[in-house]
């Protein structure tokens, strides 16, 4: 009987004190747990042998393959109060060796001028919207909209405002509701310098080309989605494919050209056609909004160059 | 009923600080980071990371930003920054408004993490700018298996986020009207609490560094954060 009396007083008294936030259980940053402050660096004792840095994160984790990242790895059990690093013992003066004899010193060699910075290589220009319809450098601008069911979408035309092209399809309901999920897309087609929908098709080279630059937007979703196209375009969306997170100002974004960057999807059936061939061979950049869920989705585009 | 209250006090007294809490932290001030709410590293991890985190670098600039720097002014003895929360979350929004590192070979992150990494105890779900500020990598890692999306990104601020719930991850960006707009979901089951992180780091220019971060051919720099926020 004292027993449990004393248990349950103890008990209410700790309620109480979690009550007060002197527990980490919930509640604010500040209530939260007793977070110990990180002890500023005591004066380290010199240690005869350094000890090793404690290292409370261990290397990240290797990404399985073919998964290329591993992520950042943290302490999986981080000291509350990490020890700071032992100084290391430090080492005994040399007795100092006595100097022979200066030999005179020679005149110093003046430095060599430097050479002037080169400037940096400039961009080539690839697609740099001129109306709705074409490019500065001779290309057309086309506009594509698919949808699991085509009955749902609407899709608009290109329209050309401050050297951006615009292009919306909206849909009556959500695709990625039916089952299994639908798909959806509007894209923008901007062709390669010189290269029209009626005309011959003369792919460009941009396999010396090391980054891709191009100016993106969408008002309503957050991902575009860039295609690099051949002649003849692969329908089926078999192409290097690379993703960007966008927001409704038009922003520049830099992509490496690499197989980091663009992959073909992972749907497709596997491709012998390496990256370096892909591009040695482009006839267009499709810039796509896949957005399939009800409402307008849309793809704003400025000017895509290609980085040396 | 005593011996119900008992058992109540006890288990509020015991229960690890687990919720999803109101968390904020804008950075004001100067000095380092608020101390009852974030632990600062001071340890080297070893490979793949080429540097060793410091307390020296990491500082509230004054301006409202906190800075993880990169201190690369000795090149063989580079100096990075990494901070934790001292308590866990489990579930919730966590969102942050950040300006990231533009080092080629560096990563600069906003994360949840738990466990050792290469055993089932392993769990994280990320925000990480790699590629020069250039490439946005999100992953969530449940039982030390990985689920990454990566994503071409303007460099600059950006407020971003993610959400964690019982049966899903997703990951949404801010406007500067403070509209959310998902740009990525996963559905999966973590349920493990975590802690929230923050560094940047360069890579060692090992194999497995060049292959997630590529190469750092050396350089120093910021990343600045300007607000951390959990919520339910």
């Amino acid at each position: 009987m004292d027993t449990k009396i004393s248990l349950g007083r103890i008990g209410v008294l700790m309620g109480l004190v979690a009550s007060l936030g002197l527990v980490g259980c919930g509640g604010d940053d500040s209530a939260a747990s007793p977070a110990p402050t990180p002890a500023p660096t005591p004066a380290p004792t010199p240690a005869p042998t350094p000890a090793p840095t404690p290292a409370p994160t261990p290397a990240p984790t290797p990404a399985p393959t073919p998964a290329p990242t591993p992520a950042p790895t943290p302490a999986p059990t981080p000291a509350p109060t990490p020890a700071p690093t032992p100084a290391p013992t430090p080492a005994p003066t040399p007795a100092p060796t006595p100097a022979p004899t200066p030999a005179p010193t020679p005149a110093p060699t003046p430095a060599p001028t430097p050479a002037p910075t080169p400037a940096p290589t400039p961009d080539t220009a690839f697609a740099t919207p001129l109306d709705a319809a074409d490019t500065v450098e001779g290309g057309s601008v086309a506009s594509y909209a698919y949808a699991s069911t085509a009955s749902d979408q609407t899709a608009g035309s290109v329209t050309y405002a401050s050297g951006t092209e615009t292009f919306s399809a909206s849909l009556s309901t959500s695709l990625l509701l039916s089952n299994p999920p639908g798909f959806a897309g509007a894209a923008l087609r901007l062709y390669a310098p010189g290269n029209t929908l009626t005309g011959t098709a003369a792919p460009f080279n941009a396999s010396g080309f090391s980054h891709l630059r191009v100016h993106l937007a969408s008002t309503t979703d957050a991902t575009l989605t860039i295609k690099l196209q051949p002649s003849p375009v692969a329908a089926d969306g078999c192409v290097p494919t690379a993703q960007a997170l966008v927001s409704a100002t038009l922003s520049e974004i830099v992509i490496d050209l690499n197989d980091a960057s663009f992959a073909v999807p992972s749907y497709c059936p596997a491709s012998t056609t390496t990256l370096h061939q892909w591009l040695a061979g482009l006839y267009a950049i499709d810039v796509i909004n896949g957005g399939a869920t009800a409402g307008n989705h849309d793809v704003v585009v400025g000017s895509i160059s290609l980085v040396p | 009923m005593r011996q119900f209250l008992t058992a109540i006090a006890l288990a509020a007294s015991f229960a690890p600080a687990a919720h999803a809490t109101n968390f904020f932290d804008g950075f004001d001030g100067s000095g380092g980071p608020n101390g009852s709410s974030w632990q600062v590293s001071n340890w080297a991890n070893g490979s793949p990371f080429g540097c060793t985190f410091a307390f020296s670098q990491v500082w509230l600039a004054g301006n409202s930003n906190l800075v993880l720097n990169v201190d690369s002014s000795n090149r063989s003895a580079v100096k990075c920054a990494e901070i934790r929360t001292w308590q866990s979350f489990t579930y919730g929004k966590f969102v942050v408004r950040l300006q990231p590192g533009t080092i080629a070979g560096a990563d600069s992150s906003f994360f949840l993490y738990t466990g050792t990494a290469g055993t089932p105890s392993h769990n994280e779900i990320d925000i990480e700018f790699i590629n020069g500020g250039r490439t946005l990598h999100t992953n969530v890692w449940k039982a030390d298996v990985q689920n990454f999306q990566q994503f071409a990104v303007a460099t600059g601020w950006r407020t971003i986020g993610f959400e964690w719930r019982p049966t899903y991850v997703r990951w949404f960006s801010v406007s500067d009207s403070g509209v959310e707009t998902e740009f990525r979901r996963v559905n999966i089951s973590v349920t493990t609490p975590m802690q929230l992180m923050l560094n940047h780091w360069v890579g060692d220019n090992s194999a497995s560094a060049r292959n997630f971060l590529g190469t750092y051919n050396g350089g120093g720099g910021a990343a600045y954060y300007d607000w951390v926020k959990v919520s339910d």
